[in-house]
């Protein structure tokens, strides 16, 4: 499987960013998916990171030998607690600290023990993985246990990836449509019955703030989990009234378990931008720092999109 | 150069915060954000949140005080009364930051904890010098 190194180098398009998934099936395929990938980026003098579970973080440092101390290994089971932690936290934080540089990365964050509850969530990052570094000289090589991980799981991989690689070599994804996965997991969020809502345009997010924080001291998040929702609050409005028409009607409601922040527009859904990532039609809303801060301080984000508007909901667990 | 008519510094005799909540109540109504020139040296004192209703004047200000700026002095951000700033907020900047060069550079005193949350994040190797309190 030499080629599968070349995943490493080879790029689709313009964008210096590439994001191949490599399909294995045991030990040997993904040690030969991923060795040749390591290796070469510490040939070539590139920064190189694996982010893992922890019985592949100890299978590859024994196949790398002391050239594993030249890797950043990161254990994704300790690491992030969802996959929404290791995207922007992790990955990205690596990228940047090594500016201009190319840099390659091992990201397996998509395993066959998750919770099935947790997994539209997981493509949903898996997708927003593209967008978070589209256009920076990055590779992520993305390894599915073709074994074991639902046929499903595997044609969600094909969206969500524009380079499949596997047994017979690496070929361009004839399915990669990443916002497909983004949306298309979606069912339509009910609206809760036991919310307390609020409706802000521009000039009120300072308002919205208040009634966040407000909220977050009644069900009894602790002083830094209330700064990270009034955050979460303000960012997820501000997309809904730049890109949705103008106003963002917030929902706060919990439970014994979680605190979840639903945000809606009440415009019409952002014409798709088409110099976007891959030349990909991905609405605006998913693009810009803010989503990639909420994605990183609420435990899980999902994104639904309809002619009537964008409903983005984030979880905090309590 | 006050924008806004709604100020609200924190009380004098109030512990340094670090977070919205300890910072106070935020303003309920009109422009949440107003900026003033330092008298002392070259810079600007911020007082409220910066978001989306404010960040026409947070860019113009901070374009306005680097630009006019003698070119050897640095740019002071007093910001101990700065509640809120969210991510476009602090990507301008950083932006600004980056447009001064490297003979000059802004100096922050005492942002709110957001802004180390935004910038660990999106911009870990941001040039702002960030200091505790004003000299």
């Amino acid at each position: 499987m030499t080629e599968t190194a070349d995943a490493g180098t080879s790029t689709v398009g313009a964008d210096p960013f590439t994001h191949p998934a490599l399909l294995y099936k045991g030990a040997d395929e993904y040690l030969a998916g991923t060795v040749p990938f390591v290796t070469g980026g510490l040939a070539a003098d590139e920064p190189v990171a694996v982010a893992a579970p922890t019985p592949k973080l100890t299978l590859l440092r024994r196949e790398l030998g002391r050239a594993a101390e030249d890797v950043r290994l990161l254990d994704i089971t300790e690491a992030g607690a969802h996959p929404g932690r290791v995207v922007p936290g992790l990955l990205r934080a690596f990228a940047d600290t090594h500016p201009g540089r190319q840099v390659r990365i091992v990201g397996e964050a998509i395993l066959p023990d998750r919770a099935a509850g947790d997994y539209p969530d997981c493509v949903q990052h898996e997708a927003l993985i593209n967008l978070a570094f589209a256009g920076r000289p990055v590779t992520i090589l993305c390894p599915y246990d073709a074994e074991h991980l639902d046929q499903q799981v595997l044609a969600d991989a094909a969206r969500t990836h524009p380079v499949l690689v596997d047994a017979d070599g690496s070929r361009r994804s004839p399915d990669y449509v990443p916002e497909r996965a983004v949306t298309g997991h979606d069912l339509p969020l009910a609206a809760p019955l036991l919310a307390d809502v609020l409706t802000v345009g521009a000039t009120e997010l300072s308002s919205l703030r208040r009634f966040a924080q407000d909220y977050a001291v009644r069900v009894g998040l602790d002083a830094r989990r209330q700064v990270e929702l009034v955050l979460v609050v303000t960012e997820l409005a501000t997309n809904g009234i730049e890109h949705g028409g103008g106003l963002a009607t917030v929902a706060l409601y919990a439970d014994r378990e979680q605190l979840v922040c639903q945000v809606s527009d009440t415009g019409r859904p952002v014409p798709p931008d088409p110099a976007g990532a891959g030349g990909s039609t991905i609405p605006r809303q998913f693009r810009g720092h803010g989503l990639l801060m909420v994605n990183h301080l609420a435990d899980l984000v999902r994104v639904h999109s309809s002619p009537e508007g964008t409903v983005v909901r984030a979880r905090f667990t309590l | 150069m006050t924008h806004g008519d709604l100020p609200a510094p924190r009380a004098s005799g109030e512990a340094p915060g670090h977070g919205y909540h300890e910072r106070g109540a935020g303003v309920s109504r009109g422009r949440p954000l107003r900026i003033e020139p330092l008298v002392d040296r070259t810079g600007l004192r911020v007082i409220g949140e910066v978001d989306l209703s404010g960040w026409d004047v947070w860019r113009s200000s901070l374009a306005s005080v680097t630009g006019a700026a003698d070119p050897v002095d640095d740019v002071h951000l007093d910001l101990t009364a700065l509640r809120f700033i969210d991510t476009e907020g602090v990507s301008i900047l950083v932006r600004a930051a980056g447009r001064l060069g490297e003979e000059r550079k802004i100096v922050l005193y005492e942002p709110p904890a957001v802004f180390h949350w935004i910038t660990e994040l999106l911009w870990p190797d941001h040039p702002l010098d960030v200091q505790a309190a004003p000299a």
